[in-house]
Order: structure tokens, then C-alpha cells, then sequence
């Protein structure tokens, strides 16, 4: 039995890594490959389910899958009777309130082992028959249904709808779905979702502004999350201006190369619950310190924290997270 | 890694990035190529220390320090395109981007980026759990 890898190996794992994110990020706007997904699948249904080859039905997203599904499912229609413009009729709320509890109601037929969702362990599986420590012809045959790039697909007896994968996905740093000015996935079929720092948002906090008043009164602290990095993402200190925070305190240092630097801390008048400052106190204001760079004279509006009673602390805390604080703040060069 | 001792010989603060000199470098550090500290990928301006230095990291915490010989180095703010194979090990003020030039002496320093917080970032981070 294999107890090591060899260096050959070892410098396999980013490759297979990252053939399987490449799949999704970089190949997604290819499209499934349909002949890899036919093959698989009629292997699925001939093998597991005993059922013979099923008509394949290539949907451009997810939402125009699920009005294809309830279409036929709930109302006894033909597909011909979809019309690709029902999926802008659904995001303008132009379709029956029976139809929409329906389409969300099909959802949960999508499949559990087909689609984005098992990239994860396929890989890892992969990654082993890649260095020939697994063959398996089962699981390789139920590779090529992963492989071939379908985003989520729903079977039925004698049909399966297979969602093409999305043809835009953005993300943050972290690699969260984020997009503060649009979608972070979306579909060729119109089908869009909105994502801020991972979290699901509605579309409307983004294509429609909200006054400072909406965000006052909204008690949900995730969407009054989603709607701060909104705001933000205009330009730092764009958050300061919508809330029209007040100046709290003015410090001018001397630096030690005779430069002066006036530092200037804003805060809210209200203060949020959900907030918290690095003391642990909640239920406190959204503070800003402004800085002025001497190279450019541009003004830097940077969040900081509320439990700081000056500008001089705040700008301290701002340091590196190893500058200790009773350090001065003081620069010989500043530019 | 140790406590760091911060002397107060030499500070600079050139837009995000900060240096603060050392008593000692700390050991255990890990030798780096040299490369930026800092990069804008809006304006393609970086902000890379040239001339005569070893830059060092701490890997269990990112931490970065670097020893700058008695040739001296300049942090530069300057286009990514001016960060050639020869850039690195030459000490040269190059043309301004946005930041004046930092002309760093002989010494021992810490070098971070200037923090920053999200308000809301205790907010999603308990969402996310």
C-alpha cells in the first residue's frame, strides 16, 4: 500500500487543484460540454437507474431551468410553451404568485450528486487516479458528468434539465461571491444574484439607491452590512458622507521632521446595535479619522474605531498590528 | 516571534506603508526575494524599496523586516513597469507617481501597511459561521 508521494506526485496536487477551479472560473464560459455530459449521464441512467438514455434539455441558467420544470411539472404545458422572456417577467414580478412559490418549490428537485456542488471530493478522487492509486469505472464514468462543466442539473424519468454554468462570477480577496455595482454570478439565460462578502443580497439595495433614512430604520444587521460596503465601495469615506457623521476632535501633530499633520475624527450621532468596538462595548456610533497625504494632498477618510476619544489614539491604532501603541506617532519621513 | 524593540532612529510612512526601526532583527525569519510592499491595482503604482537591503518575513504572522546595508535603499512609489529584474539591488530615486521618495539609512526595520477596519467585519464574520 502507497504510504508516501513521490515529489512527481506531490507537485501534481496544485495542478489537479487548480484544473478544478479553472473549470469553474476560467472554462465556465464555454459552456458544458455536451458530448462528456451526454455520455455520463446516459451511463447514469443505464447503470444506476435501469431507465434508457433521457432527453437532454440545455438550460442558459438556473432560473429558466426551474420555469422550464414548473412549466411541465405543475401545469402540464409543453416546453415550447417557455418563452425566454419569462425570466425578466419573473425578476419584474410580472409572473402569478402561484408560479413563483412553484418555481421556488422545484428548486429543491435539483440533483445531489451532479453539478458545481461536487467539485470538492470529485477532485480530491481525481487527484488519486490521476497517480494511480484509484481506477475506478464507476467513478470515472461519473467524473465525466463533472467534468463536463453542468452547474446544476434536475433529473426526471425520462428527461434532465442541465443548467449551463454562469458566465460571469466575481469575488472579493477572500474569495467570497462579492460585487458591490452589479451581480456576482450571472446567467446567459438574465439570471442574476447578488452576493456581498459571500452573503446572498437583494439585487435592489445595489440597482436601486436607498436613502440614509432606509439604512437608519433597517433592522436586519446583515443587510445594513451589505448596504455599508455599498456606500463604501464609492470611494472611502463615502459612508461618513451619506450619514453625514459629525467632527468629534481635531489633533495637529509635529512630527519629528518639523512637518505638522492635523488629524481630524468623525463620528455618527446614532449608534448601531450590532456594532461593537475593540473594548467590546456594542451598540456604538460608525467612527471615520480623515488623514491628509503631503505627497498629493488627498484626503483619506479610513473607518476606525469608536472607542477612541482622539485622533492622536486612532491614528496609532492604525499602525501595524505590531507597532506597540505607547509608541509615538511621530515620522522622520513622511510622503 | 519574540517581543519586538522598536528604537525611535528612523520612522517613515510613505502612503500605506510604514517603517519603524529595530533594536535587533528577530529570529527565525524566513530570507524573501525581494519584491513590492505595496501595490494600487487601480493606478498600476507600487510602492518597492531598491538598493542595498535583504527583506525577511516572518511566516507564522507575515510580519516583514528588512536590513538595508551602508549603500542605503529608496522606497519608490512608481508604475509597475519600473519594477525590472534590475530595479531591486540599484539605489535609485525614480520619478514620482504619487508619493514622494523615502530615502532609508542603514538599519534594522519593520515594514507593515497601515490598518484598517470594517465596522461590520465582527458582522460578517459571525454571519458566515
Amino acid at each position: 500500500m502507497k504510504t508516501e508521494l513521490t515529489q512527481e506526485e506531490k507537485d501534481l496536487i496544485p495542478v489537479i487543484e487548480q484544473k478544478w477551479i479553472n473549470l469553474a472560473l476560467v472554462d465556465n464560459v464555454k459552456g458544458i460540454n455536451k458530448p462528456l455530459f451526454e455520455k455520463g449521464i446516459n451511463w447514469l441512467y443505464n447503470r444506476f437507474l435501469s431507465l434508457p438514455n433521457p432527453q437532454v434539455v440545455y438550460c442558459d441558467g438556473l432560473i429558466s431551468a426551474l420555469i422550464q420544470i414548473t412549466l411541465v411539472n405543475d401545469y402540464d404545458k409543453e416546453l415550447e410553451d417557455y418563452d425566454p422572456k419569462m425570466v425578466e417577467q419573473f425578476y419584474n414580478g410580472e409572473l402569478d404568485a402561484d408560479f413563483v412559490a412553484n418555481i421556488k418549490k422545484n428548486y429543491s428537485l435539483k440533483s445531489s450528486y451532479c453539478g458545481w456542488s461536487n467539485f470538492g471530493w470529485v477532485s480530491f478522487y481525481d487527484y488519486f487516479t490521476q497517480i494511480k492509486v484509484l481506477d475506478n469505472e464507476d467513478f470515472n464514468n461519473y467524473k465525466d458528468i463533472i467534468e463536463s462543466n453542468a452547474f446544476e442539473t434536475f433529473e426526471f424519468e425520462n428527461v434532465i434539465f442541465a443548467v449551463q454554468p454562469p458566465k460571469s462570477i466575481i469575488k472579493n480577496e477572500a474569495n467570497q461571491l462579492h460585487n458591490t455595482q452589479g451581480p456576482a454570478i450571472e446567467f446567459l439565460d438574465g439570471s442574476k444574484f447578488y452576493y456581498i462578502n459571500g452573503r446572498e443580497i437583494d439585487g435592489e439595495l445595489i440597482n436601486k439607491p436607498f436613502s440614509k433614512e432606509r439604512f437608519m430604520t433597517e433592522t436586519n444587521e446583515d443587510v445594513r452590512g451589505a448596504m455599508f460596503e455599498i456606500i463604501e465601495s464609492r470611494g472611502e469615506g463615502s459612508m461618513m458622507t451619506f450619514l453625514e457623521a459629525m467632527e468629534y476632535g481635531v489633533d495637529v501633530i509635529t512630527h519629528e521632521n518639523g512637518d505638522k499633520e492635523t488629524l481630524t475624527l468623525y463620528r455618527t450621532t446614532e449608534s448601531f446595535p450590532e456594532l461593537q468596538d475593540i473594548n467590546g462595548n456594542t451598540n456604538v456610533p460608525l467612527c471615520w479619522l480623515r488623514l491628509v497625504c503631503p505627497s498629493t494632498g488627498q484626503n483619506y477618510l479610513i473607518s476606525t474605531d469608536a472607542s477612541f476619544k482622539t485622533p492622536k489614539e486612532a491614528v496609532k491604532f492604525h499602525r501595524p498590528e505590531e507597532i506597540p501603541f505607547d509608541l509615538d506617532y511621530s515620522w522622520a519621513s513622511r510622503s | 516571534m519574540e517581543t519586538l524593540k522598536f528604537n525611535r532612529s528612523f520612522t517613515a510612512h510613505q502612503g500605506d506603508v510604514m517603517i519603524h526601526s529595530l533594536e535587533a532583527l528577530p529570529s527565525g525569519l524566513t530570507k524573501l526575494e525581494k519584491t513590492f510592499f505595496a501595490k494600487s491595482e487601480k493606478s498600476g503604482h507600487a510602492h518597492a524599496l531598491c538598493g542595498n537591503y535583504e527583506l525577511f518575513e516572518d511566516t507564522a504572522s507575515g510580519s516583514r523586516f528588512i536590513v538595508v546595508g551602508t549603500d542605503g535603499a529608496t522606497l519608490n512609489h512608481t508604475g509597475y513597469s519600473n519594477l525590472t529584474p534590475e530595479y531591486w539591488n540599484t539605489n535609485k530615486v525614480l520619478p514620482v507617481a504619487d508619493h514622494k521618495p523615502t530615502i532609508i539609512p542603514a538599519g534594522i526595520y519593520h515594514v507593515g501597511i497601515q490598518r484598517r477596519i470594517n465596522p461590520y467585519k465582527a458582522v460578517w464574520e459571525k454571519v458566515l459561521d
